[in-house]
């Protein structure tokens, strides 16, 4: 079984102060269990770096050594072309506006490869919009 | 490889090339997401930890890019 994590439980799973640490790290722990197989793009490792090196949070070889752990424990899903037009045709269906597009990239990888579940924190984003296409599991 | 199962593989094969392409992309796509590798197992301690504030920051997209998409 396949399931898209998100960028969100990726910093939460990285960060000990974390009020969410322990849950995401339960959460995948579980999931792993359950036999779900993880799935990022690389849009989701570009954000992760984006996250942690903005205030240096973690140092630029913890951050590289990280996406490279992320690339080993995860299936990696590429941002080919067909992605991009499972996107213009999302952003049609759904009317999707702003940095809405951004969640949509993501809903349209997860189509392109046939990633139905997406476990976030940010349920909201996805949810009742892409709700027909994708689970949304949330984080707590 | 057995004779039958050699003349059964090269039926499915000419089966295979007589779809059109795009019925063969979605074949190919199965077919590779079927057979990839494994990622490595997670546990707790595969990926450095940090120590930080997050003053309550979701990491959502909305927070993640700003209003230039950067």
């Amino acid at each position: 079984m396949k399931i898209f994590i998100d960028t969100n439980i990726w910093v939460y799973q990285t960060n000990a102060n974390s009020i969410f640490h322990a849950a995401a790290t339960q959460k995948l722990i579980d999931l792993q269990a359950n036999g779900f197989i993880f799935h990022i793009s690389t849009q989701v490792l570009r954000e992760y770096a984006k996250a942690t090196t903005l205030e240096a949070f973690l140092t630029h070889s913890q951050v590289q050594a990280n996406m490279s752990r992320m690339r080993l424990i995860t299936v990696v899903l590429e941002e080919t072309q067909p992605v991009t037009v499972e996107l213009e045709k999302l952003i049609g269906r759904f009317n999707v506006k702003g940095k809405s597009v951004y969640d949509c990239n993501i809903v349209a990888t997860m189509q392109h490869y046939s990633v139905d579940t997406i476990l976030t924190h940010n349920v909201k984003d996805f949810t009742p919009r892409y709700d027909g296409l994708l689970t949304v599991l949330p984080l707590l | 490889m057995t004779a039958i199962e050699k003349q059964t593989t090269e039926a499915i094969y000419n089966m295979y090339l007589a779809l059109p392409d795009e019925v063969k992309m979605e074949v190919k796509r199965l077919i590779d997401d079927a057979v990839s590798v494994r990622p490595e197992p997670f546990t707790v301690d595969s990926l450095i930890k940090g120590n930080w504030n997050d003053e309550g920051k979701t990491y959502s997209r909305d927070e993640l890019y700003d209003d230039n998409g950067r």
